[in-house]
């Protein structure tokens, strides 16, 4: 047996009286994968914040029970033995990346520890790809390039505990492909990999124990089997209805665009047609224009050659939905602007968010916010509703019910248009529009 | 238009952190702005001397593409000044066209000097400077602050387009931004609080451009010329 990396015993955890985590207990060791899986409020994320040390720090909760990094407590530990043994990558990984530039991310993590050494910079950026990325803006990087900066940061602080939350949420299937082999790659080398993920079926081959929780409760942890992955793999999609097409509502004649002072075209000459009562999907690996697309549809940018006719009024869902909302409350945001309230009424209960309507749309969850930013759409007078990446880090009962969503949309006879990367999105798209890179 | 204006600014601060022109030293940058505020100060055909040198570095620094986006929003403190000046003018006997055009291009040039000195600072030498100052866990900051601002101004732009799209005022997309920026200073904590807790060992590495720093140096002795002699 390898030696204890990560102990967990009797870990309870949460937030003011909410108990989040109920009497975790488990261990792992050098050169072993963790998968950490359940469905939302299971206390996935909390764990992994504890773990981290960011608990009761960076954020207001609390934890009992014990734990221990290589035999010491998180909380006995200083924030400068933390950062050089754990490796956090938040949810929204965009957030960890302190630095504008990609060499500049990996020196300052390498003196956060360290004294600068251009040699082991400039071979961190080697081993994961990123030399020729080197001076390039971080927020101008991908979500797979984001996520390799992200390990090869981690990788020049020595860490070799990596705590991974939903790191393949905004990847694409090529993406994932990627990050496990990455992933791989760093547990092959002796790191320690706990990884929060949806989708199961990813990690099969590479992990060598699972941690299932259900609403903070310890429900399984150990070696799964095959029998064990045939009964939790399956997901169900309520069955949709033979739609028949409406009629043209956005047609995408010979379309290119780039962006100001590019010189590449992000889309080039694309055309294809989007019909009412159906969805389409935009499918197609990260920065292949899919975002870009949506924009364009609906005004937000104009088109460099081409056109776009749009026959009705198109409304963007960003895939920060927060970013759509124009009052406080869900119902002020449902009620005030909608031009028949008794439709409202209907959508409320058909999306099943009434219980919803009183609460700050700032303590939703963002399953909850793309749910209610579709209904709001639907209910302003809006006929073609552009959605960008709305299942985007939910897990599998969120994703189903927002997708649930979209297709009550086309059935009540408005056209979306879906720019996503979720696979489950080929079982209710009505025509697939494919970008490449 | 707004949301042209909005990425070359944003574009001219936050891209190219590493070009050469960027690297120019701190304090050759600030003796040029301010001999720039001094030429401004001393009337209108300096100002306007100044302001066509402002043009040439900028070419130079090949900020070429943000020189429009800075005229315009330069223009609209000076649109305003001179306009308000007109409007004096006009009540106390007669509007002189060319001290309102004087005012409206020291104003211009004072304004595009401060946007210029914004758009050449450098986050990494900012952090150097910091740090030996002796703060050295808020070194981190400067870096930090360069990495956040496009996030966040690619927020409000995108709040922006969407709250048009709903026919909502621009002051909501302001609300749903601002909430989202505070939703993103808690993930953003999350994620970094143990680094800044931390802080650097050591100031970060970096190389000054010497040539684009001789160029600076050059330019301020024009301005000192000129203001001593013309």
């Amino acid at each position: 047996m390898s030696r204890r990396i990560v102990e967990v015993e009797r870990l309870s955890a949460g937030y003011g009286r909410t108990i989040v985590l109920d009497n975790i207990s488990f261990s792992l060791g050098e050169g072993e994968l963790l998968l950490i899986y359940g469905g939302s409020g299971s206390g996935k994320t909390t764990l992994l914040r504890v773990l981290a040390g960011v608990m009761g720090r960076y954020v207001n909760g609390w934890y009992k029970g014990i734990i221990r990094i290589h035999g010491k407590s998180p909380s006995m530990l200083d924030s400068k033995t933390i950062i050089r043994l754990i490796a956090y990558v938040s949810q929204e990984p965009w957030y960890g990346i302190l630095s504008p530039t990609v060499e500049g991310e990996v020196i300052v993590n390498q003196l956060l520890i360290k004294k600068y050494d251009e040699s082991e910079v400039n071979g961190v950026l080697g081993k994961y790809g990123l030399s020729g990325l080197r001076k390039r803006p971080t927020y101008t990087l991908s979500s797979g390039e984001t996520q390799r900066l992200l390990i090869a940061s981690n990788r020049i602080r020595g860490a070799s505990i990596y705590l991974l939350d939903e790191p393949s949420s905004y990847l694409d299937i090529e993406g994932r492909r990627v990050l496990v082999e990455e992933i791989s790659r760093l547990v092959d080398e002796g790191s320690t990999v706990i990884v929060v993920d949806h989708y199961l079926d990813l990690w099969r081959d590479s992990l060598s124990k699972i941690l299932v929780l259900d609403y903070g409760r310890q429900v399984f942890f150990g070696d799964p089997d095959d029998r064990w992955f045939r009964q939790n793999s399956f997901y169900r999609i309520r069955e949709t209805k033979d739609r028949d097409k409406g009629s043209v509502s956005v047609e995408v004649n010979k379309l290119y665009y780039r962006y100001p002072g590019s010189r590449i075209h992000v889309i080039n000459g694309l055309s294809f047609k989007a019909w009412s009562s159906s969805i389409t999907w935009i499918k197609g690996p990260n920065g292949a224009g899919k975002t870009t697309l949506l924009k364009i549809i609906v005004g937000l940018l104009k088109p460099s050659k081409g056109y776009v006719s749009v026959k009705g009024n198109p409304i963007y869902v960003p895939e920060n939905p927060l970013l759509f909302f124009s009052e406080p409350t869900i119902r002020e945001e449902l009620y005030n602007n909608a031009l028949d309230k008794s439709v409202v009424d209907e959508l409320v209960d058909k999306f099943k968010i009434r219980h919803l309507l009183d609460r700050r749309l700032r303590y939703t969850s963002s399953g909850e916010r793309r749910r209610v930013a579709i209904v709001s759409a639907l209910t302003r007078g809006y006929d073609i509703i552009c959605v960008d990446e709305p299942t985007a880090g939910l897990d599998l009962d969120n994703r189903l019910k927002v997708i649930d969503a979209l297709v009550n949309a086309a059935e009540e006879g408005y056209t979306v248009i879906v720019a996503s990367h979720d696979p489950l999105m080929e079982e209710i798209a009505d025509n697939i529009v494919e970008l490449v890179k | 238009m707004l949301g042209w204006i909005t990425g070359k600014i944003y574009e001219a601060l936050f891209t190219d952190v590493e070009s050469d022109a960027k690297k120019t030293h701190i304090l050759a940058k600030i003796f040029f702005t301010a001999m720039v505020l001094v030429c401004v100060s001393l009337g209108f055909h300096q100002s306007l001397l100044a302001l066509a040198l402002m043009i040439a570095l900028m070419v130079f620094s090949r900020l070429t593409s943000t020189i429009i986006p800075s005229l315009i929003v330069s223009s609209i403190p000076a649109l305003w000044l001179s306009a308000s000046n007109a409007i004096l003018l006009y009540y106390n006997g007669g509007v002189n066209y060319y001290v309102v055009l004087g005012v409206f291009f020291r104003t211009l040039t004072a304004s595009m000097a401060i946007l210029l000195f914004i758009a050449m600072l450098n986050p990494y030498e900012l952090s150097r400077i910091v740090y030996k100052l002796g703060a050295r866990k808020s070194s981190l900051i400067p870096v930090m602050v360069w990495r956040l601002m496009p996030l966040a101004l690619r927020d409000v732009v995108e709040a922006y387009g969407i709250q048009k799209l709903k026919k909502q005022s621009l002051w909501k997309s302001i609300a749903v931004s601002t909430a989202s920026m505070l939703e993103k200073s808690d993930f953003i904590l999350e994620s970094n609080g143990l680094k800044l807790e931390a802080g650097l060992v050591e100031p970060l590495p970096y190389k000054y451009s010497w040539k684009h720093t001789i160029i600076y140096v050059v330019a301020t002795l024009i301005l000192v010329v000129l203001s001593l002699f013309y």
